[in-house]
């Protein structure tokens, strides 16, 4: 029997609307943590101890050069990582009682929207105020965007992610493309 | 109308989805005595006040927060914002 | 046709002249004009007919507050009917045409009905039209509406994008005239995030329409250098052509941008979009609505409001008319007199019903006190005007100034009541402005040019104090305060020639009197006996009038008699506005499954299944209808192997120590106990003791439980068991986290499944003692791929599900399809999967439809009563477990060629289709291949009990009548030998 080949959710999209870029991220990991009830300081230990990383806030994510943390819930966090092959048992060993682990890398499409114009764009699908004095650099929110779920995470000042369900990947990619195009 | 989540900040009310009374917190104990006449109270008997109210949204696009808003049902204006869950312990319930 | 009536200055590039038509007639504007100013230009004084008696009519106002222009743009599908002329901006090759006319606008064969007006008053629908009954709908409404109304649509789709967005403000200012400008400096210069929205194309307001000084500098200049200013700021949006029409809780306003609607093409952007702007505060400085006064004969061409003649000279260069009278309650009329005649405009005489000296001295006008206008003369244009002393003057304009109302609209859309002010005669707005909303300038009653302009900076300097930000030192800008001292004098009474109050709907003193007489006193009655203020002007020039004849009529004042509602929008916006981009295919998201790409490829139909598209089955050449192809699907399912893309099913992931014992809660049926590696089918009631949901849950670790939900329930149930989580039980260490999206899920049925699954699971002994019915496990799939497996069956069969993270799937439908080639697998799709799990009797959405309890559908096992989980105790009350409650059965037609219908109801075989006699409904129907005749699924009274019975399943709706034996739900392998096997 051949190995399953693996197959993107937007088969690794890259284009540019005007001058805006938007392009599917694809070579990453999303991987769910929840935080057992009294587990609070050993996770975060655990957390300073693997990744580097302090706890991120409600409203911001914190990184490194290979890992983002963003808070989901408040007793859960995103892990957002290089690729790894089925993150759920690795991590599980290394954070053992203290997180439980949920791969969800498959369940959502990542898709980085940049250039100048790249808020004018997004002024049209995402309510949540992106100047960037109140969404700072690693500013994250959770939303809808055209009556999708979404996470928005900035990267430099007209750089994005926007992350969504993998199942309406491409009525997502529409979406924001379909806002690329409307800038007038 | 705006909700101002305690951990989020201010969102819009589209963001969430609205339950209804937060007595729906105090859910009786189904194998009490008078189980059926708790339960019939507890579901169907709620007050319907035209002014403060405090009632359960869920932020469903966002954190996955139950909330227990404060909010006057005839201007709109909204006082407190809480965690359910905060509430729900403090009012006693735990497992 | 030359511009006749164009006169010297104005704001239009006279450099630039643009072609357009009206009424196929060819002329010329300018670049800035609007397509009133050019039709005025070009001599066009009728433009339209009347609503309702279908009077000549011509253009009366200079802005969005117009009733009478009404104009109907381009052609084809981007046919725009009910266009205010006074707000359309002039663009190469627009096209328009008037309205409500049959036959040419000069001959409109419909002006009969003005002949007929006394016996068409206030009300004659509602009393002319009473009988016979039968007539309203055939004959007289369609008369009524083909001979009244405005112009047509082009009643093909709507060719124009739309678009929706989102913007962000400290400060939204809503109206860029004086104390809007004023405003945004000072705003801006502070470091406020301010957006300025304006309807017009140009910021200015009455600076562009007037002649003022401010700060030692003409308006338009100042208007110029504040605009450059604010250009200049960052933290300043300007939005032009953009209207705020509503004010919504908690700082949120509504905005509709006019994108691409003054250009010949929209260069296939949006042509409008409209923002939701979430404001921390906002000030509107709306200005003032000039309105007119209700005198015999008031509503012919050429009988317009003054101010509005007044801008057409200022900023459009246009010259209303070439001998212009003058009549005025207020002082403004007198300023508009003196402004004209400095632009060489033949004035004629100001007549003012005021018993004072004249208001200002105008060489060469005749000045005309204690007088007013009782008739006017002239068919499709004014030609003459009576005075009431008797004085007769041959014009062709008349400029009339019955004052001006405060535009309060923005702040009383929270049911805010604005309140009377005598010295100014109207309505300013209350104290009880929306939450963070202030208003300055014209809007809030301060009428005069150097007052809006103070209060604007020191309402925007207020607002940047309260927003933690530090005023800057500038100063107001400086102008003067002109006169608006007004007499409170309505209408000329006393004559008998019908006074207009409504142009639009065609209300009249009389009218209003009229309602007066029959008890419709109230305002809001008034409204709708008359249709008063309603349409697309909602009476901006008329509402005041009207209060005032009513209130005189009732002997009250007009506080007493007060005001109606007003409400959203403050100017029309187009429904496909407020549809934005939702349209066809956008206006839900569609989901995918892993496979549909596969599924595609093999010709698969597909079905919507809330957002999911589904394949619903796979034809193949040869079938004749989709019955071929479902028939095949079950058939080679049954006998060998079928694969089915289940991933739709709601998946959740259940984590924490204390997760068994959560599910125990959720589901009705005991939880604890399920050993891991085990699957149990689980029911979940409301609190109410309704079914609402049902599924399996996998126990694949001590800590880790895999719950599916149907397809339609899964945010609903995540949803309580969040609440249930956070709300009822905030202290059980459980976690949730939707995997839906996450697993490509593929049931494989059929006897030969488990020879199919054998090549693609590595390493797992799949032996029936190795992996028994409703065993689960963690796998890995082709060489390694992480997975799952279950052994559960919806179809009946030997069958399994097997899963894999999402971006595998569409490898995974090829490799089992390829390992299934020995056996001649079959895809198969939601009809299909229905088909089986109707033989097999499980329930769906179709029968647990929100009505039914666990004791309907036979599971009241599955309410454990000992334990307390949601649901439990109120699905045990007396009526819902009574014996005569309907129970799920089986159906399968007697005659084997019948067929059956859901929703048909079942009835003993002698009785009448009656209420009384119902005994039950029909859920479910399919043709069973297996069975190879229709079979269903239903409820009955008692039908538990009732297997064997024959009865009728009627269908009255579909016109069908059959005999059906009652049976058991199970009719498939009944003691589920299959599925174990």
């Amino acid at each position: 029997m051949a190995k399953l080949s693996a197959t993107d959710s937007l088969g690794g999209y890259d284009k540019e609307i005007g001058n805006i870029r938007l392009r599917e991220v694809a070579n990453q990991s999303l991987i769910a943590m929840a935080i057992p009830q009294g587990k609070e300081s050993k996770f975060k230990n655990n957390i300073k101890n693997i990744f580097n990383l302090k706890m991120p806030s409600p409203t911001k994510s914190v990184k490194n050069k290979d890992t983002r943390l963003l808070f989901t819930q408040p007793d859960q966090i995103f892990v957002l990582m290089k690729r790894v092959e089925d993150p759920e048992n690795s991590m599980a060993v290394t954070f053992g009682e203290s997180a439980y682990i949920t791969d969800q890398t498959d369940a959502w499409v990542i898709l980085e929207i940049s250039g100048e114009s790249s808020r004018e764009a997004l002024e049209r699908i995402c309510q949540v105020d992106l100047d960037k004095n109140v969404f700072q650099l690693d500013g994250m929110a959770r939303t809808n965007m055209e009556h999708m779920s979404a996470i928005i995470i900035r990267k430099a000042d007209n750089t994005f992610y926007l992350m969504s369900a993998s199942s309406s990947a491409k009525s997502f990619l529409h979406a924001v493309e379909l806002s690329a195009q409307h800038i007038s | 109308m705006i909700i101002n989540h305690p951990l989020l900040g201010p969102r819009d009310a589209n963001e969430f989805i609205h339950l209804g009374d937060e007595s729906m917190i105090d859910r009786p104990d189904g194998m009490g005595e008078h189980a059926a006449k708790n339960f019939h109270e507890y579901l169907y008997l709620r007050d319907n006040p035209a002014g403060k109210y405090r009632e359960l949204w869920y932020h469903e696009a966002g954190d996955r927060s139950w909330l227990v808003v404060t909010r006057d049902t005839v201007t709109h204006e909204i006082f407190n914002v809480e965690l359910a869950r905060d509430v729900a312990r403090s009012r006693g319930r735990s497992k | 046709m030359k511009q006749a009536h164009r006169i010297n200055g104005g704001l239009v590039n006279k450099s630039k002249p643009i072609k357009f038509t009206f009424n196929n007639k060819q002329m010329t504007g300018y670049e800035g004009d609007t397509l009133a100013s050019a039709l005025l230009a070009n001599g066009q004084r009728l433009v339209g007919r009347s609503f309702k008696y279908h009077r000549p009519r011509g253009i009366f106002s200079s802005g969005s507050e117009e009733p009478n222009a009404l104009v109907q743009l381009r052609s084809g599908a981007h046919q725009e009917p009910n266009t205010r002329a006074t707000v359309v901006e002039l663009f190469d090759g627009l096209t328009s045409e008037s309205q409500n006319h049959r036959g040419s606008l000069d001959f409109d064969i419909m002006s009969v009905t003005d002949l007929l007006s006394p016996f068409l008053g206030a009300g004659f629908y509602y009393k002319t039209f009473m009988w016979p009954k039968a007539f309203w709908e055939k004959i007289y409404e369609p008369i009524i509406r083909s001979s009244a109304g405005l112009g047509s649509l082009s009643k093909l789709e709507d060719p124009d994008k739309y678009d929706k967005g989102f913007l962000h403000c400290d400060l939204l200012i809503a109206g860029a005239g004086p104390s809007g400008l004023t405003a945004a400096l000072a705003a801006g210069r502070a470091g406020a995030r301010v957006i300025i929205a304006d309807e017009d194309f140009l910021l200015g307001g009455r600076l562009l329409e007037e002649e003022h000084t401010v700060s030692g500098i003409s308006g338009q200049d100042w208007v110029q250098k504040s605009k450059d200013e604010l250009d200049a700021m960052p933290n300043v949006r300007i939005l032009t052509r953009t209207t705020v029409y509503g004010s919504y809780d908690h700082g949120i306003y509504g905005a509709l941008e006019r994108k691409t609607d003054h250009l010949a093409d929209s260069g296939n952007k949006p042509r409008q979009v409209l923002w939701r702007i979430y404001s921390k505060r906002a000030m509107i400085c709306g200005g003032a609505t000039e309105r007119s006064i209700a005198f015999p004969n008031n509503d012919r061409p050429g009988i317009m409001l003054a101010g509005s003649v007044r801008a057409y000279a200022t900023r459009y260069g246009v010259a209303a008319g070439t001998n212009i009278a003058i009549f005025t309650n207020n002082d403004s009329g007198w300023q508009t007199a003196v402004e004209l005649v400095s632009k060489g405009i033949n004035v004629t005489a100001v007549i003012d019903p005021r018993d004072t000296a004249p208001r200002a001295h105008i060489p060469g006008v005749a000045m005309i006190m204690g007088a007013s206008v009782c008739d006017t003369q002239g068919r499709k244009g004014l030609n003459r005007i009576t005075l009431t002393n008797g004085q007769v003057l041959n014009v062709d304009c008349l400029a009339v100034s019955g004052g001006w109302s405060p535009n309060v609209h923005l702040t009383c859309h929270q049911r805010g009541r604005p309140i009377w002010n005598d010295e100014i005669a109207g309505f300013v707005p209350g104290g009880n402005l929306p939450v963070g909303q202030s208003i300055a300038g014209a809007s809030n009653g301060e009428m005069t040019l150097g007052a809006a302009i103070k209060s604007g900076h020191k309402t925007a300097n207020a607002i940047v104090k309260e927003l933690g930000l530090s005023p800057s030192r500038s100063q107001a800008p400086k102008a003067e305060d002109e006169g608006f001292a007004i007499m409170q004098y309505w209408h000329v009474a006393g004559y008998k020639q019908r006074a207009w109050i409504d142009l639009q709907n065609d209300v009249t003193s009389k009218d209003v009197k009229q309602s007066q007489a029959e008890g419709f006193k109230s305002v809001e009655h008034l409204k709708r006996y008359t249709t008063l203020g309603m349409a697309t002007d909602q009476g901006k020039t008329s509402n005041i009038l009207g209060l005032a004849v009513m209130a005189e009529a009732t002997g009250k004042t007009i506080p007493e008699t007060g005001t109606t509602i007003f409400r959203p929008p403050y100017s029309p916006v187009a429904i496909g506005a407020f549809g934005g981009r939702e349209r066809g295919q956008h206006f839900h998201p569609t989901r995918l499954t892993p496979s549909h790409n596969w599924a595609d490829e093999q010709g698969a139909e597909f079905v919507e299944v809330g957002n999911w598209m589904r394949a619903q089955w796979f034809p193949k050449s040869g079938d004749k209808t989709w019955r071929d192809s479902v028939d095949r699907e079950v058939k080679k399912t049954r006998k060998s192997v079928g694969v089915c893309d289940v991933s739709t099913l709601g998946k959740i992931d259940i984590k924490g120590k204390d997760a068994a014992e959560f599910l125990n809660k959720i589901y009705s049926n005991p939880f604890a106990k399920v050993p891991v590696g085990r699957v149990r089918y689980g029911l979940m009631l409301r609190e109410d003791g309704i079914c609402y949901d049902d599924g399996t849950t996998a126990r694949l670790a001590e800590h880790h439980f895999v719950m599916t939900t149907t397809t339609a329930n899964a945010v609903l149930v995540y949803r309580n068991m969040e609440f249930a989580r956070q709300c009822l039980f905030p202290d059980l260490d459980v976690h949730l986290i939707s995997t839906t999206d996450q697993w490509a899920q593929f049931a494989i049925a059929g006897p030969n499944s488990r020879a199919v699954l054998s090549k693609i699971i590595d390493k797992v002994d799949m032996s029936n003692d190795g992996f028994p019915f409703m065993a689960c496990s963690d796998v890995t799939v082709c060489g390694g791929t992480p997975g799952r497996l279950f052994r559960i069956s919806f179809s009946g069969e030997l069958a399994y599900e097997v899963a894999v993270p999402a971006r595998y799937g569409d490898a995974l439908i090829r490799e089992i399809m390829a390992a299934g080639e020995e056996f001649d697998i079959t895809p198969y799709g939601t009809e299909a999967l229905g088909v089986m799990r109707i033989e097999k009797g499980h329930v769906t959405g179709a029968e647990l439809n929100g009505q039914m309890t666990a004791f309907n559908v036979n599971m009241n096992n599955m309410v454990s009563v000992k334990k307390d989980s949601i649901g439990s105790v109120l699905s045990r009350r007396e009526v819902m477990v009574a014996d005569n409650q309907v129970r799920l059965v089986g159906v399968k037609t007697v005659e084997k060629t019948d067929s059956l219908s859901s929703g048909a109801h079942f009835l003993a075989k002698n009785d009448k289709p009656t209420t009384a006699n119902d005994q039950g409904w029909i859920t479910s129907v399919c043709y069973s291949p297996h069975f190879e005749q229709h079979i269903g699924l239903g409820f009955l009274e008692r039908g538990h009990e009732r297997h064997g019975e024959i009865i009728r399943a009627w269908d009255g709706v579909r016109g069908t009548d059959v005999l059906v034996e009652i049976v058991s739900s199970h009719m498939y392998d009944p003691e589920g030998g299959l599925q174990r096997g």
